[in-house]
C-alpha cells in the first residue's frame, strides 16, 4: 500500500475543509472545532486542516488551574487556550498563552503574579521560558506538558533543576492527525512512546537500526488516514512494556532531509547543504545538535563530522569552521556565528571522519543528541 | 458598583486610587500606570474561568490583564458570522478575540500577521466570511480582499485611533465596515459605522465623559472593573455620539 506524504494528506484534509464549509458546527459544537495550518516545514504550501477534538484531547488540563501556554504558532496558541479553557475542570481557572514576543525582562514579574501550577508546550519554547521564572514561582509548577519535539538529556536535566516540584509528560501529537500516543510511561525512556488504540505503528524501510519514518494509520478528521507519513523518523521497541502495552516506538526526530530545532533555532539541512556546496571542502558530513547548561542558561551546540575521499588537512578543517560560522544561517536573519556572540550557541565544533558515514538511521543529516 | 469596590472584602486597587472620594464624577481616574503598578491578584475582584494576558504599554512595559471568557462573550467584538476570521497584529488580542469567535459559536482561523501568505491562503481556503483585525493587519490582507471574492459580510476594525482616508478602500470589501474603539485592558467601549467622518456610539453598558481624553466606566463587572478609565485617547481624536 502506498505511503501518504504531506501532498498526499492534502485530499484528505481538503475534503475535511469541505465538509466543515458545507456544514458548519451546531454554535453549542463550535469549540469541539479548529481551523488551523500545518507548520509547512516541508517547504510546500502549508496544508489548512480541520480538527475535531475529542473530549478525551483536552483532558491534559483537567487537573491544573494556571496553566501557562508556550506555543510557537498563532494556530498552536489558540488551539491549547481552547483546550485549557475547556479541559479545566475548575470554575476558577485561568490560562496565560505566550509567545515568543513576551520573552522579556518583565516576564519574571508577570509569572510571578500569574503563579502558574503548570506549563505546556514545545519543549524549545518551554525552555526558553524556564529562563524567567525566579525560584519561588518554579517551585510551583506541578506540571511539564511537552510536546513537539525531541526531549534531549540536557534540556530535561534543566528543566527538572528548575522546576523541582514538576512531573514531565510527553505525548507525541499532530496538527493533521490529533493524538497519536498515550502519555509518556513511567517504565519507557524519553521520546518512547504507546501509541492510543485506533492508531496503527508501522516503520517504513527500517535500516539495520530499525530506524526508518514512522507511518501512522488512525481514523480520524472524519476519514481513514492510511499510512501518513509526517517526516518523523522512529523505531520499534520489540516486547512488550512492563506497563503491559504491547506497542512501543521511540521516536528519533525529524526526518533527515528536513530539520531539527535547537536553542530557538532551526537547523535545516537545505542550509548545511547550501554552505556545504559553496564550500567544496569535503564530500559528506553529519550534524549532532545538542543543549548544554552554561552559567545556568542552556546553550545550543552543533558538532560537524566531515569526511572526504581526500585529505582534509587542518587548515582545511579551520576553513570550514569558519566558513560555516559566518554562512550558516539559523534563523531567518542571524548566523551561527552572530548566535556564537550572543551566547544562544557555541562555536561550532568541526571532526574530520576517518572513514565514509554508514547508511545508519538513513537519511537523517542532522540528529539531536 | 463603585460602592461594592469600596467594600471591605474588595481588593485595594480602587479604594488606594480612590481613596475617601464618594461623589463618582470627582473620583480620580484610574490609568495605564496603575495597572502597572499594581499585581493582578490585587486587582482581581471576581474569580471565573478567563483568560490572562500580557498588555505592552510600549516601552518595554507590560502589565496582566484577566477577562472571564463570560464577559469576553458580551463584547462587540466583530459581528455575527459562520467562518470568521481574526487577524490582528497583538498575539494576546488575537488570541482573545478568536476566543470571542468560539464563545459566540463560531470557528474562527487566527492568522499570523508576520506571515500574510500563509494568512491570504487560510482566508482563501476557508472561505471567510468575516473578519476582524486591525489597522495595520488590514492592509496585510489587502491582496485577497482585492482579488475578486465576493463582498465579506463585515469588517470590524479594533483599535484606539482610526486613519480614515487609510481604511477607506476596504469599505469596498464588505457589507458591513465597522469601527471599534477598544482598549486591550478594558474591551470594546464604542462603535461606528464607516464613513469619512465616523460616529461613535458608546456601548450600552458603557459611559464616557469628556475631559482632555476620553474617561470610560463599563457598568460590566470584569475582573478588573473599569471604573473612570483615562483611556489616553484625546476627546478630539474621535467623533463621539453624547446623547
Amino acid at each position: 500500500m502506498d505511503v501518504v506524504g504531506r501532498e498526499g494528506f492534502r485530499t484528505v484534509a481538503d475534503n475535511s475543509l469541505a465538509n466543515l464549509i458545507a456544514n458548519p458546527p451546531r454554535v453549542e459544537d463550535a469549540w469541539r472545532y479548529g481551523v488551523g495550518v500545518t507548520s509547512g516545514t516541508t517547504g510546500n504550501e502549508p496544508l489548512v486542516v480541520v480538527s475535531k477534538y475529542p473530549l478525551t484531547s483536552y483532558e491534559r488540563y483537567a487537573d491544573v488551574i494556571a496553566p501557562v501556554n508556550c506555543l510557537g504558532s498563532a494556530n498552536a496558541r489558540l488551539i491549547y487556550t481552547l483546550a485549557s479553557r475547556h479541559g479545566m475542570k475548575s470554575e476558577h481557572s485561568r490560562a496565560l498563552t505566550l509567545d515568543a514576543a513576551d520573552l522579556n525582562s518583565r516576564l519574571e514579574q508577570l509569572l510571578k503574579e500569574y503563579k502558574p501550577d503548570s506549563i505546556f508546550g514545545f519543549v524549545s519554547f518551554v525552555a526558553r521560558v524556564a529562563e524567567y521564572v525566579d525560584t519561588d514561582t518554579a517551585s510551583r509548577v506541578r506540571l511539564l506538558n511537552l510536546g513537539g519535539e525531541c526531549l534531549s538529556p540536557a534540556v530535561e536535566k534543566m528543566l527538572t533543576v528548575t522546576f523541582p516540584n514538576a512531573h514531565i509528560r510527553m505525548a507525541y501529537i499532530m496538527r493533521e492527525v490529533g493524538r497519536v500516543s498515550k502519555p509518556s510511561c513511567e517504565y519507557q525512556p524519553r521520546n518512547h512512546y504507546h501509541p492510543i488504540e485506533g492508531v496503527t505503528i508501522e516503520i517504513h524501510e527500517p535500516d539495520e537500526t530499525g530506524a526508518g519514518e514512522i507511518l501512522i494509520s488512525k481514523k480520524a478528521r472524519g476519514a481513514d488516514i492510511v499510512r501518513y507519513a509526517p517526516g518523523d523518523m522512529a523505531r520499534l521497541i520489540a516486547g512488550p512494556c512492563a506497563c503491559g502495552e504491547s506497542v512501543t516506538f521511540e521516536l528519533l526526530g525529524r526526518k533527515g532531509n528536513d530539520y531539527v530545532k535547537l536553542a530557538g533555532a532551526l537547523l535545516h539541512r537545505d542550509e548545511f547543504d547550501r554552505v556545504a556546496s559553496r564550500a567544496a571542502l569535503f564530500d559528506d558530513y553529519r550534524v549532532e545538535a545538542s543543549s548544554e547548561l552554561r552559567d545556568g542558561h542552556l546553550v545550543g551546540k552543533i558538532v560537524m563530522r566531515v569526511w572526504s575521499a581526500g585529505e582534509i588537512s587542518e587548515p582545511a578543517r579551520k576553513e570550514i569552521q569558519s566558513r560555516f560560522t559566518r554562512e550558516l544561517f539559523l534563523t531567518p536573519t542571524q548566523t551561527l556565528g552572530q548566535l556564537v556572540v550572543q551566547g544562544i550557541f557555541l562555536p561550532l565544533e568541526v571532526v574530520v571522519s576517518d572513514e565514509p558515514f554508514p547508511r545508519k538511521d538513513k537519511e537523517i543529516k542532522i540528529i539531536q543528541v | 458598583m463603585a460602592e461594592k469596590l469600596r467594600s471591605d472584602s474588595a481588593p485595594d486597587f480602587y479604594k488606594n486610587i480612590w481613596e475617601n472620594e464618594i461623589d463618582f464624577s470627582a473620583l480620580p481616574t484610574a490609568s495605564r500606570v496603575d495597572l502597572l503598578n499594581t499585581p493582578l491578584p490585587e486587582r482581581t475582584y471576581k474569580q471565573s474561568r478567563s483568560l490572562v494576558k500580557i498588555v505592552s504599554a510600549g516601552e518595554g512595559d507590560s502589565f496582566l490583564s484577566e477577562w472571564s471568557y463570560e464577559d469576553i462573550k458580551k463584547e462587540p467584538y466583530g459581528l455575527p458570522s459562520v467562518r470568521p476570521m481574526v487577524y490582528l497584529s497583538d498575539m494576546h488580542e488575537s488570541v482573545e478575540k478568536s476566543m470571542w469567535c468560539y464563545e459566540n459559536g463560531t470557528v474562527p482561523v487566527i492568522g499570523e500577521t508576520h506571515n500574510p501568505e500563509v494568512a491570504d491562503i487560510m482566508a482563501r481556503k476557508y472561505r471567510i466570511d468575516s473578519l476582524i483585525a486591525d489597522s495595520a493587519s488590514l492592509t496585510k490582507l489587502e491582496s485577497y480582499l482585492s482579488s475578486g471574492i465576493e463582498p465579506l459580510s463585515s469588517i470590524s476594525v479594533l483599535g484606539s485611533a482610526f486613519d480614515v482616508a487609510e481604511l477607506e478602500r476596504f469599505a469596498l470589501f464588505c457589507k458591513t465596515f465597522r469601527l471599534v474603539l477598544t482598549l486591550p485592558e478594558t474591551g470594546a467601549f464604542a462603535t461606528a459605522l464607516f464613513s469619512k467622518e465616523p460616529e461613535f456610539i458608546p456601548l450600552h453598558t458603557c459611559l464616557i465623559e469628556k475631559n482632555e481624553t476620553l474617561i470610560l466606566t463599563k457598568i460590566t463587572p470584569l475582573v478588573t472593573p473599569i471604573i473612570r478609565y483615562d483611556t489616553g485617547i484625546p476627546v478630539d481624536a474621535v467623533h463621539m455620539r453624547t446623547d
